[in-house]
């Protein structure tokens, strides 16, 4: 890993199209501004671990399957507008 | 405006899908996955793990439950599912099943995209600002009834 000590307002360019600001340093928080191209998706990296457990908890292993017959049912009702807000058929 | 299909008039699943570069999140070994509907007339599906049956996944189209869920996919993951038109993508969400099933969420914040027609899918991380991790699918559903 590189290790780069910057100040506030410094910055460092990876590559040739990101660029990192440290804004502001406060307390135990760090700011940083990221420039990045569309194309760079940027993550807190919590959020790959937060999916990853609720990935676990979605698991259904081989047991009872639940029982999703009155969800399924509160579903079509919901999907199905009430017939004055239907719009006329051509 | 967008035309609204329920579930009978959905766009059929492909009965396979395959996760490219990693499988979904905490589950990476595992990339080859089926899918096949819970029971008839529900909108829930089971995705399975083909190497190890004992880890499934219920999932349904985002569509079924909420009608303004939309995001961007990076040229990144388009290329990688080699999707050229908008209506090759197709988009799964996992849901969360607690044990009074009317409580079950869906994960709005990494949902599964796929080409409908070339099996390829893979797990993408939205914004966390924007996204609910936990979104509760039933719970207007549940509110209405209770009104009335």
């Amino acid at each position: 890993m590189l290790v780069l000590t910057r100040k506030l307002n410094e910055g460092i360019v990876i590559g040739e199209h990101i660029k990192i600001t440290i804004l502001e340093i406060k307390d135990q928080s760090v700011k940083i501004g990221i420039e990045a191209p569309r194309e760079i998706s940027v993550h807190r990296d919590e959020v790959f671990a937060e999916i990853s457990l609720e990935n676990k908890r979605a698991r259904q292993g081989s047991g009872n399957a639940p029982r999703l017959d009155q969800a399924a049912h509160l579903l079509k009702q919901k999907k199905t507008p009430p017939r004055s807000a239907r719009p006329p058929h051509p | 405006m967008d035309e609204v299909l329920d579930s009978a008039e959905r766009l059929p699943l492909p009965p396979q899908l395959d996760f490219i570069e990693q499988g979904p999140l905490g589950f990476e070994d595992l990339r080859s996955f089926t899918l096949e509907p819970y029971a008839l007339e529900t909108p829930f599906y089971w995705l399975r793990a083909t190497e190890d049956t004992d880890v499934a996944f219920l999932v349904m189209e985002p569509g079924c439950f909420i009608d303004d869920y939309a995001f961007e996919l990076s040229d990144e993951t388009l290329k990688a599912l080699q999707v050229t038109h908008a209506d090759e993508v197709g988009v799964l969400v996992l849901l969360t099943v607690p044990e009074n099933p009317l409580e079950m969420t869906a994960n709005l914040l990494g949902p599964i995209v796929f080409h409908r027609h070339q099996h390829q899918c893979k797990q993408v991380v939205l914004d966390a600002e924007t996204y609910p991790l936990q979104f509760p699918v039933l719970l207007e559903a549940l509110h209405a009834r209770t009104d009335t």
